[in-house]
């Protein structure tokens, strides 16, 4: 599971451009949204994309990205358990 | 009579920046670790963590309106600021780059952080949300530096707005060139440029 968290936060930070961030600076517990990294709608839509393109997660329905993207931790969960590459 | 402020630029091909009088370099240094925009950012040490999520039309945008107004106190009042813009491609680069998140059908990710700046107007709104300026935002597509053209449409912007934020900006395969500058309706800071065809050429042949 370490291994997939460092994995995700270097993909985070590719994808969504957070060119001032290190991995050790994101806290795989801390909120992707709101406060923590302060992520917005737009970055929401590049996750699932990432989800779909890296792990073949195939989110149905928008919304569920509430309960996935709430921690990189729970991220990491949701993938560990779902992903088909 | 209308004032140009003070006028702002980057060309990535000759390697420049600056501001006025004041011109730059990156350095060898700065540009193997970072891409020209983002060298500029750093060596100015701008703080607005969402630069790094713009496109490059955006990116030049934004350093040239920061450099512009890095001066500016109170007696300029950003509300009653416009932004209008010039080019000649467009949003060109970034439609490209968006047109290769998607043309491949077995590899068909549209990137939604691509899809946002496939438009070129969309870094007159970053300039104005930046600086707060809520006045008249436009940005006009042209076969080529038609100065006259410009002046007729910011003097006439200039009714409504007391401040236009204007200039050319273009991203080709040479990189980015942007000439940015300020123009007052009255003089600001006893500002004596006059708003004309010949003061935006000499900027021009200054900087292009």
């Amino acid at each position: 599971m370490e291994e997939l968290i460092l994995q995700l936060k270097n993909e985070i930070i590719e994808t969504l451009n957070l060119d001032d961030l290190k991995p050790e600076d994101i806290n795989a517990d801390e909120p992707l949204f709101g406060t923590g990294l302060g992520l917005d709608s737009i970055d929401a839509l590049e996750l699932i994309v990432l989800m779909e393109k890296n792990y073949g997660i195939k989110l149905k329905d928008a919304s569920e990205g509430k309960k996935i993207f709430v921690s990189v931790k729970v991220m990491a969960e949701y993938i560990s358990a779902n992903r088909t590459k | 009579m209308a004032f140009i402020y003070d006028f702002a630029y980057i060309n990535e091909k000759r390697n420049i920046f600056g501001k006025g009088g004041y011109r730059y370099n990156v350095p060898d240094k700065e540009l193997a670790e970072n891409n020209f925009l983002t060298a500029i950012y750093r060596l100015c040490e701008f703080s607005y963590p969402k630069f790094f999520k713009m496109d490059n039309l955006s990116k030049a945008g934004f350093l040239a309106s920061e450099l512009l107004v890095d001066e500016l106190d109170e007696n300029f009042e950003r509300k009653d600021c416009g932004v209008i813009l010039f080019n000649r491609v467009s949003s060109l680069t970034t439609d490209k780059n968006f047109e290769n998140t998607i043309k491949d059908p077995e590899n068909f990710y549209p990137s939604p952080a691509l899809f946002v700046y496939t438009l070129p107007n969309i870094v007159t709104g970053e300039i104005c949300i930046r600086q707060k300026f809520y006045g008249e935002s436009s940005f006009y597509v042209m076969e080529d530096f038609d100065t006259q053209r410009i002046v007729d449409i910011i003097s006439d912007s200039l009714q409504q707005n007391k401040y236009v934020m204007t200039g050319w900006i273009d991203e080709t395969d040479e990189g980015v060139k942007a000439l940015m500058f300020l123009v007052t309706r009255d003089s600001l800071y006893n500002t004596w440029i006059p708003f004309t065809v010949e003061a935006i050429e000499d900027m021009r042949k200054l900087v292009f």
